[in-house]
C-alpha cells in the first residue's frame, strides 16, 4: 500500500523485501512504527526509561513528559503471555501507577496464526469450560488507543521470532521483551528399546493431532495404529498426569463421544466409536500420580455417562502403593486433602481386576494401573515396524514421604498395544 | 445472535481495529466463519478448525458440528439489576511481601455471587473460568457462621477446591456462593495467592 511505501524509508534493514507470510506488509510495519516514527527525543532520562517507569514514587520530570510510549514485546500468546500483558497494562495504568503513568503499548507475537497457546491446543475438546479464560484474554485485546490512550495491546500471529524477526531487533525496538514461549517444542525420549517403532507417539503430538495444532494435525501414526478399527485396538498411555488421563479419555470416547466438541473431524473419524482397550500406566502409586480428582472422577463415570467404557482399577495395585510413606503424604497440609479424596474415590470403584484382563468381545475397558514402568516396546507379529505390545516391569516404592521413588522388582508384565502414547 | 454479528464481534475483539491498512494476519487464516447447522437446528460458529482442515473442507462420516463454547460465555455473570438491595461486605486482602493487608468495604447486591460482587466493584479476585466452577482462582475464606449456614458444596466444587492454595476449613469458591441478606457487615478473606498467580518467593511444585 502507499502508506507502507512511505514508511519503508524508516525501516531497519531486516524488513523482508517480500512478505511471504503476509500480503499486508503494513501489518509488519506496525511494531516498527511505534519506535521509529516519530523519531525518539534525546531527553536526559530517556536513555534508561525502564527503572524510572517502574518506580511509582518518581516525580514527573521538569521538562515535558516523554512521548515515547513504554513498549513491550511479548513472544508467545498463551496464558503466560496474555497474563503478562494484562498485568503490565494494569500496573502501569493511571489508576494503579499514578498521574505520571506512561503510555503503554504491548505487542503480543505468536508463531502460530491462532492465539492462546495451550488453552487452544492443549485443553481437551470436551473440556470447554476451562477455555473460558480466553474471554479474559480477549478483554486484554479490547484496550485500544482510541478507547484508552494510556495502554493498548496488539496481536501478531504467524510471526516466528528467529526467522521473520530477530530477537536482537526486538530488543532494539522495544523497551522490554518478554519470552513467554513455553517449554521446548520437542519430546524427551524414554530411553527404552523399541521407542522408535511406528505407533509410539508422544502425548504432545497426540494432543496436537486431535486438537488441530497446525504442526501435529498431520500425524499419521495414530491413523496407522488404529487403522484396523479403533474398537478392536489396544492403546497404552504411559504416565499418570492429567494429560495422560485426557489422552485416555479421548481414546475412550472416540469420535462419536466427541460429537459437538471442537475435536478435528479427521481425529473423530480415526477414533470412531472409541478404542477397545485403553491402559493408563504410571510407574509410582496412586498417591503419587499427578492427576487431579476432577479428571479421575470423569473417567470413573464414563460408563454411566453413556460412553460405553468400563473403568477398571485394581485393589491389589492400590494396596501395593499404600506404603507408610504414602499414608504420611495423605496427612500433609493442603497436599493431603486432594490425595485422601483420590484414594477414597479409587477404593470405592476398585475391583480385583480379574474380569478386566480377558477380551470378552463386547465390553470396552479403560484400565488405570500403577507401579508399572515400561522396559521394552515389542514389535507386532504381523508387522515388525509397528509396535505390538509393551513390556512393563512391576515397581516398588521406597523412600521418604514426598519423594518416594519407584524401583524395579524384576517381575515383567506384557500388555498388548497397537498405539502407545508417552505422557 | 446472528452469525455475522458474532463473527464481527470476535474479529474486533481479537484484532486491533484496523489502522491505516494494518490487519491481523491470523484472522484470514484461522477464523473462517462457516455456519454449520447444529443437530437441534440452532446455528453455531465454526471457528476452531485446524488449518489443514479449514483449507480443504472434506466430507466425512463424522458430522462437522462445532461450537465455540459448550457453555455460554459468562463474563462473571450479568451485572446485578440496578434496584437490587445491597448490603455492605468487607473484603480483606491478606498481607503479601512488600504489601500490607488491605480492607475494602463494598455494597454487594443481594442474590449475586461473591465473584460477580468482586468484579462489579473492580476488586482483585480472579475468576479464570468465568464462574463455572472449573478452576479454583476465586477461592475465598468465609467466617465460620456464614460457612455453616451455606448449603454443602457440590462434589464439583469440592473437587476444584482441592487445587486451591491455602485451603481452610471455611473455604469456598466465590462463584458458587450467593450473597444473602443476613450477610451484612461480614468479613471475607481473599488468600494471597491462587494457582494462577503466585506471590514473590513462592516456588511452585512441578506437576
Amino acid at each position: 500500500t502507499v502508506h507502507c511505501t512511505v514508511r519503508r524509508q524508516g525501516l531497519p534493514p531486516f524488513f523482508p523485501a517480500h512478505a511471504k507470510l503476509t500480503t499486508d506488509a503494513a501489518m509488519w510495519a506496525r511494531p516498527l512504527l511505534r519506535r521509529s516514527f516519530p523519531p525518539r527525543r534525546s531527553l536526559s532520562f530517556s536513555s534508561d526509561p525502564f527503572p524510572r517507569l517502574l518506580s511509582s514514587s518518581s516525580s514527573p520530570p521538569a521538562s515535558s513528559p516523554p512521548e515515547d510510549p513504554f513498549c513491550v514485546a511479548i513472544i508467545g500468546s498463551g496464558p503466560s503471555g496474555f497474563y503478562t500483558a494484562k498485568y503490565i497494562l494494569q500496573s502501569l495504568s493511571p489508576q494503579k501507577f499514578g498521574p505520571s503513568a506512561p503510555r503503554v503499548e504491548v505487542d503480543i507475537i505468536e508463531r502460530l496464526p491462532h492465539p492462546f497457546g495451550l488453552v487452544r491446543y492443549g485443553i481437551a475438546p470436551d473440556h470447554q469450560d476451562a477455555k473460558n479464560v480466553e474471554e479474559e484474554f480477549r478483554r486484554v485485546m479490547d484496550s485500544h488507543p482510541e478507547h484508552d490512550p494510556h495502554g493498548s495491546a496488539a496481536y501478531f500471529g504467524n510471526v516466528r521470532v528467529g526467522r521473520d524477526v530477530s530477537l536482537a531487533d526486538l530488543t532494539d525496538l522495544y523497551s522490554a521483551v518478554v519470552l513467554a514461549t513455553g517449554a521446548a517444542d520437542a519430546d524427551r525420549a524414554l530411553g527404552v528399546d523399541g521407542e522408535g517403532l511406528d505407533g509410539v507417539v508422544s502425548a504432545r503430538r497426540f494432543v496436537g493431532w486431535y486438537n488441530g495444532h497446525p504442526e501435529h494435525v498431520g500425524t499419521a501414526a495414530v491413523a496407522r495404529a488404529l487403522g484396523n478399527g479403533a474398537g478392536r485396538a489396544h492403546a497404552v498411555v504411559v504416565g499418570n498426569g492429567n494429560v495422560a488421563l485426557d489422552c485416555a479419555r479421548i481414546l475412550s470416547k472416540g469420535g462419536s463421544g466427541l460429537a459437538g466438541t471442537d475435536v478435528t473431524a479427521a481425529a473423530g473419524d480415526v477414533l470412531g466409536g472409541g478404542v477397545g482397550t485403553v491402559t493408563v500406566a504410571g510407574r509410582r502409586g496412586h498417591g503419587q500420580g499427578a492427576f487431579t480428582i476432577k479428571e479421575l472422577r470423569e473417567m470413573t463415570k464414563l460408563d454411566k455417562d453413556g460412553y460405553g467404557m468400563q473403568f477398571v482399577v485394581r485393589d491389589g495395585e492400590l494396596d501395593l502403593g499404600a506404603t507408610p510413606a504414602t499414608a504420611e503424604e495423605m496427612k500433609s497440609a493442603n497436599g493431603g486433602r486432594p490425595k485422601t479424596r483420590i484414594e477414597k474415590l479409587l477404593r470405592s470403584v476398585a475391583s480385583d481386576g480379574g474380569d478386566g484382563d480377558g477380551d470378552d468381545g463386547g465390553t470396552r475397558r479403560l484400565h488405570l494401573r500403577f507401579l508399572l514402568s515400561p522396559v521394552r516396546f515389542l514389535p507386532a507379529s504381523d508387522d515388525p515396524s509397528r509396535v505390538g505390545s509393551v513390556v512393563f516391569e512391576r515397581t516398588a516404592l521406597s523412600g521418604p514421604a514426598g519423594s518416594q521413588r519407584a524401583t524395579g522388582t524384576g517381575e515383567l508384565i506384557e500388555i498388548p498395544a497397537d498405539l502407545v502414547v508417552i505422557s | 445472535m446472528s452469525l455475522h454479528l458474532l463473527a464481527h464481534r470476535c474479529l474486533n475483539k481479537i484484532a486491533p481495529a484496523p489502522t491505516a491498512g494494518s490487519t491481523a494476519l491470523f484472522v484470514r487464516h484461522s477464523l473462517l466463519p462457516v455456519a454449520v447447522p447444529h443437530r437441534t437446528g440452532s446455528t453455531t460458529l465454526f471457528l476452531r478448525q485446524s488449518l489443514s482442515h479449514a483449507a480443504s473442507p472434506h466430507r466425512s462420516n463424522f458430522s462437522a458440528i462445532r461450537s465455540l463454547h459448550s457453555t455460554a460465555p459468562l463474563n462473571h455473570g450479568p451485572p446485578p439489576p440496578p434496584d437490587a438491595p445491597t448490603i455492605p461486605l468487607t473484603f480483606i486482602y491478606a498481607e503479601r511481601p512488600g504489601k500490607p493487608a488491605t480492607t475494602v468495604v463494598v455494597d454487594a447486591a443481594v442474590g449475586t455471587s461473591l465473584l460477580s460482587v468482586a468484579h462489579t466493584h473492580d476488586l482483585a479476585l480472579e475468576g479464570a473460568c468465568e464462574g463455572v466452577c472449573a478452576c479454583s482462582t476465586c477461592h475465598v475464606i468465609l467466617p465460620q457462621d456464614v460457612y455453616d449456614d451455606l448449603p454443602e458444596p457440590s462434589e464439583d466444587e469440592e473437587d476444584m477446591m482441592d487445587q486451591a492454595v491455602g485451603l481452610t476449613p471455611t473455604s469456598r469458591l466465590g462463584c458458587q456462593c450467593t450473597v444473602a441478606e443476613d450477610w451484612a457487615g461480614i468479613e471475607l478473606e481473599v488468600p494471597s495467592a491462587t494457582r494462577n498467580f503466585y506471590v514473590d518467593g513462592h516456588v511452585p511444585k512441578p506437576h
